[in-house]
């Protein structure tokens, strides 16, 4: 559950703007940064065309070329999506579980190890 | 129902009892399932998560424990931002450590919301033999962790209203929409639901800021927009529906109560930055100021923020006998956490326009002692709510979110719509605002024809929830 596309879904899910994003452009089926741009208060031209960037390495949508313009579109079966991000998100609070473990155990660890070089 | 199931696993390097220890103690290094607050672990109570969104940005949720195997099994309901079931099974290894499995259940519903909600698709799943109903709440962001209920009462409505033969003859889909307590998702979310074909209403329980943004939406589409929380809000078209609390109403009847009670002159209003608590802010200093007291200092801070210092420090220098305190969601339960471990609680008394039962189910101790006056508080002692709350809990189950005002406002309002839609013949707008005229629900809350509201009941958090102390009439329409 942790290969890199579901890390990438996760990131690319994780924003709210973005998220808007993939709505507006489901909404419309195809939008240019432009058109994007033009329904958002408060996000520049270059903001979104980062966003689009993010969503597009994560597979969410893909790009069109005609002429000066790219047009945006989904690519993604909405479940997959979905099912990928939520487990990214279970998986990653275990994998970091997991680290605070052996952490802990490293810790101990070296503790007693410093207490063999105090008494040595 | 169809049902997605996750299962992950890891190997730890402790014991099942010592990760079963660690399980709820805030510590945000243990990853956001076991690093989540949680104050004991019976059943029915609350988890507080904290997800990571990515970008070391964080948003909160909540979780409720629902099953407990000391040191071998946690069963949780995870109630927001999204709904599921989370088993965590402990088994020890031969080496001294734990094998954690966790097995996630998410039912298909929920599945389609979120798509929907990510931005992946519409709610294509509607079937055209349904009446679709949409409801527009806040289930992540600062307001999200008071959601479920919200949904579980609108969820109530809906099986209440089918199991009484539908809407002429058609079963009611409850459609629910995600504003993320942020107006610009609220307005995509909208968007979404005023494409759902046939949609007949939107219910909406969200802040005003999302209101501005989106009942004219409502208006451009013609779909009529019912609007529950308490609120100043105007309702400046017929399609436009107002449910709440008047903010004005709950101050003129509470405020001079709590004077009369503390003997004080000095006020100091607070909230979050934006247009509703600004206007509680306007209302409360007209209220005040009439019955001769002094408003000795005024501090609003961003949603979402975490520095309430200042405004804690103004209010303890400035020496003041009550707040009026007007923060919405996590920023109300952080800010009254911090606020009385500063210890000024014991100096001062709190009128907080938003606190409900699911508030102060958050606050714990730190709320004891705030006051407010809603039209719904759940100890309110009828043979209505009585029955209210066992329908709700045999839906739900005890392990459920408290009801609070504000989720009983949203199933009144859905009665409401149901019953004027009968007495006027039909789901269109024309038969439904007709039909409001002249009729109305009986339900817990004291209201008149088309849902106005008749009394408040002034509640004071205790350690228990909340007491009501007294009925106030509202009297007339408000100014």
């Amino acid at each position: 559950m942790t290969d890199p596309t579901s890390d990438a879904t996760f990131s690319a899910l994780a924003d709210q703007t973005r998220r808007a994003i993939l709505g507006l452009i489901g909404e419309h089926g195809e939008l240019t940064v432009g058109e994007i741009a033009s329904r958002f208060d408060g996000v520049g031209r270059t903001a979104v065309s980062s966003h689009l960037r993010i969503l597009r390495l994560a597979g969410l949508i893909t790009e069109r070329r005609d002429g000066r313009y790219r047009h945006y579109s989904l690519t993604s079966t909405p479940a997959d999506t979905v099912v990928a991000f939520l487990a990214s998100v279970y998986q990653n609070s275990l994998d970091q579980l997991s680290a605070a473990m052996t952490e802990a155990v490293a810790a101990a660890g070296n503790t007693v190890q410093q207490d063999d070089e105090l008494s040595a | 129902m169809a049902e997605l199931v996750l299962r992950s696993e890891a190997r730890l390097e402790a014991g099942p009892s010592e990760l079963f220890a660690l399980f709820g103690s805030g510590d945000p290094s243990l990853g956001w399932l076991f690093g989540s607050e949680a104050d004991a672990l019976r059943p029915g109570a609350l988890v507080r998560l904290t997800l990571p969104i990515g970008e070391g940005a964080r948003a909160p949720g909540t979780a409720r424990v629902q099953r407990c195997m000391p040191g071998r099994r946690i069963d949780l309901v995870h109630e927001t931002p999204w709904a599921g079931r989370v088993v965590c099974q402990l088994d020890a290894l031969p080496d001294g450590g734990t094998r954690l499995r966790i097995r996630v259940t998410i039912d298909d519903r929920e599945l389609v919301r979120l798509g929907a909600d990510f931005g992946l698709h519409s709610w294509a799943d509607v079937e055209d033999w349904e009446v679709p109903l949409g409801l527009l709440t806040s289930l992540s962001g600062s307001a999200g962790i008071l959601g479920r209920s919200t949904v579980n009462c609108a969820q109530l409505a809906v099986d209440e209203i089918n199991a009484d033969g539908g809407m002429l003859g058609r079963d009611v889909r409850l459609v629910v929409a995600d504003d993320a307590t942020d107006p610009g998702i609220g307005v995509i979310a909208m968007s979404r639901l005023c494409g759902v074909p046939g949609l007949a209403a939107v219910v909406g329980m969200h802040s005003s800021a999302t209101y501005a943004a989106t009942s004219p939406m409502a208006v451009a589409n013609a779909i009529p927009y019912l609007y529950t929380p308490t609120s100043e809000a105007a309702a400046p078209h017929p399609l436009l529906v107002r449910f709440g609390e008047r903010p004005l109403d709950q101050l003129h009847r509470a405020l001079p109560l709590m004077a009369e009670a503390t003997g004080g002159t000095r006020w100091f209003l607070t909230g979050n930055d934006y247009s509703w608590p600004r206007a509680i802010g306007a209302s409360a200093r007209e209220v005040i100021e009439r019955m001769g007291g002094t408003v000795t200092g005024e501090g609003y801070v961003p949603l979402g923020t975490q520095e309430f210092a200042p405004v804690i420090a103004a209010i303890g220098e400035r020496g003041t006998d009550h707040i009026v305190s007007s923060f919405v969601g996590q920023d109300h339960v952080r800010f009254e956490s911090e606020f009385s471990a500063s210890g000024l609680r014991g100096t001062t008394r709190t009128f907080a326009p938003l606190m409900d039962d699911a508030v102060v189910e958050h606050l714990g101790p730190s709320g004891v002692g705030i006051w407010n006056a809603l039209g719904y508080f759940a100890a309110m002692d009828t043979a209505e709510n009585h029955e209210f709350l066992r329908r709700y809990e045999a839906r739900f189950g005890r392990c459920s979110p408290p009801v609070s005002a504000a989720a009983e406002g949203v199933y009144e309002a859905i009665h409401t719509w149901a019953s004027a839609c009968r007495s006027g013949g039909g789901i269109e707008p024309s038969a439904f605002l007709g039909g409001l005229r002249t009729s109305g629900f009986r339900g817990p809350r004291r209201c008149g024809r088309g849902g106005t509201l008749e009394s408040l009941l002034l509640g004071e958090a205790t350690p228990s929830g909340i007491k009501v102390l007294d009925e106030l009439p509202v009297a007339g329409p408000s100014p």
